[in-house]
């Protein structure tokens, strides 16, 4: 067997724990619970504890994990962990060093959901509330879909609108500046999106 | 009277209309009051990665439904766990300067199944006017319950609907899935995953003989309810169970017209199970009028 020497990136390391939400990873002590609990390791290439794992010896690479994307936020890593590790936390701070990566062009993933969310977040930004037929248009141009999102989810969208379960118009709240004020402050990069400076 | 806050959250006025329709009717049926807080914003569901951008816009909310006065009641589980969380971590002063909220914690979060289950069952129990003849799975999915730092039930083998609708007169089963997760919220970038893990919930139904699945979140209510027909089409499989928002089904068993619950607003038809619920209680409504005549009839015929 070939021997591979392994040395832990600090840096890296800190960083993640730095993140609000990642402050306890340390406490890990590499049970499983985790794993064994998270429903979708059951479907696809997705183990926590092995990320909770790279990411104590601060490899990059965990930024790869297409996993990330696919994390449903169930909370049964956080619920179980006997650590109290709070791995559904970890995620979300990971999701956000791989967004900066992924602008910074340095990263590229298969999955669309960074576009989903920044999409969601401009709504909220924009109107105060959520708007699903602006959102899913908005998410069809800029992950690249178009049409060929539209057309998957073209069953749910008639069934919904036959039973008027749809909005066709926004509704923008009164006080709209104060969510454009939260989102300056607190949004990060997002603060500045789409003209909502 | 009673008074709650409400905070329906966005869906509840597009998607799940039909669970507004049912909270807003079985709280008025009950004599309590749901007092919308004014201009909320969205709680920005699961896709907020940033923890204090999340704290922010809820502690608008909260701040909004403190100034109200009264406790906050929730009907979506997304929008509960976020609020609640937002509650939970706001117990840090120095997190409450940071994000500049004057909320200082004098309400508290409900989720409406908390309220239903816990606060006005005795309420309820008093004003039930049809049994719920049917047989029906409680699913809490994953948010109305875990973490349950914040919760209050059970975060793996939760209880409070079960009991609840055993009250009404409904069949109850074991249901080992019941706070297993949809996959709700990755519908929309990774389809093929929630359409499984969705089937697997409708297959333990169809194995407890449910004639219905009784659900508290609109999440988990598109991806069973108006997901069903593609979920059916992934799998090769047949489903057709209805799925019930839990205050539906509170509503039918008061007596409240299944109209006004929006029962013709869900998308798998809901009408065998409802019809059901009304012809029984015909039934026992006509047996009781029976017995109610023959009664008099022997106090006639004795005097
Ligand atoms: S359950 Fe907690 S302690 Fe165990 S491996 Fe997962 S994160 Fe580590
Ligand atoms: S929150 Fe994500 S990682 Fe944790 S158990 Fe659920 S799906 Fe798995």
């Amino acid at each position: 067997m070939k021997e591979m020497t392994l040395y832990v990136d600090h840096a890296f390391r800190e960083k993640i724990v730095s993140e609000l939400g990642a402050e306890r990873l340390l406490r890990c002590f590499q049970c499983s619970t985790c794993t064994v609990n998270c429903p979708i390791s059951e479907f696809v290439d997705w183990n926590p504890r092995l990320v909770v794992e790279k990411c104590l010896l601060g490899l990059r690479d965990v930024l790869k994990e297409e996993g990330l994307w696919l994390c449903t936020s169930c909370q049964n890593c956080y619920e179980h962990c006997p650590q109290d590790v709070r791995f559904s936390e970890v995620i979300l701070a990971l999701r956000r060093l791989a967004t900066e990566e992924i602008k910074a062009g340095r990263l590229k993933v298969g999955s669309t959901k960074p576009v989903f969310d920044e999409c969601f977040l401009e709504m909220i930004a924009k109107y105060g509330r959520q708007y699903e037929a602006g959102l899913i248009r908005m998410f069809a141009k800029r992950s690249g879909l178009g049409f060929k999102l539209l057309l998957s989810f073209k069953g749910l969208g008639i069934r919904l609108l036959k039973k008027g379960k749809v909005a066709l118009r926004p509704k923008k709240i009164k006080h709209i500046e104060e969510i454009r004020d939260i989102f300056r402050k607190f949004g990060g990069d997002r603060g500045e999106i789409g003209g909502y400076k | 009277m009673k008074k709650y806050s409400y905070y329906p959250g966005c869906t509840l006025h597009t998607s799940a209309k039909e669970y507004d329709m049912s909270v807003r009717a079985v709280f008025s049926a009950l004599g309590v009051e749901l007092i919308e807080i004014e201009d909320w914003n969205c709680c920005g569901a699961l896709e907020v990665g940033i923890p204090l951008l999340a704290y922010a816009l809820n502690a608008r909310n909260l701040a909004l439904a403190e100034r109200a006065g009264f406790d906050l009641v929730v009907p979506c589980s997304a929008c509960f766990y976020n609020l609640a969380r937002t509650d939970h971590a706001l117990r840090d002063e120095e997190l409450r300067r940071r994000i500049g909220t004057n909320y200082a914690r004098r309400i508290k979060v409900r989720h409406v199944l908390d309220v239903l289950a816990n606060d006005l069952l005795d309420e309820i129990k008093m004003r039930v006017k049809r049994e719920l003849s049917m047989r029906v799975v409680p699913y809490y999915g994953c948010l109305t319950v875990r973490p349950s730092d914040f919760g209050f039930d059970d975060p793996n083998h939760p209880e409070s609907m079960d009991r609840l609708l055993s009250a009404l007169g409904a069949d109850v089963p074991k249901f080992p899935s019941k706070a297993k997760c949809c996959g709700g919220p990755i519908l929309m970038t990774a389809e093929e995953v929630p359409l499984k893990m969705a089937g697997q919930i409708l297959e333990e139904a169809k194995r407890v003989g449910a004639d219905a699945i009784s659900v508290a979140c609109p999440l988990c209510h598109l991806m069973l309810d108006a997901k069903q027909p593609d979920i059916e089409e992934a799998l090769g499989k047949e489903f057709k169970v209805p799925i019930l928002y839990f205050t539906q089904l509170v509503g039918l068993a008061l007596g409240i017209k299944p109209r006004k619950l929006g029962l013709h607003k869900n998308v798998v038809p809901a009408r065998e199970v409802v019809e059901k619920v009304l012809r029984q209680a015909r039934r026992t409504l006509s047996v009781g009028r029976a017995a109610a005549c023959s009664k008099k009839r022997e106090r006639l015929r004795d005097s």
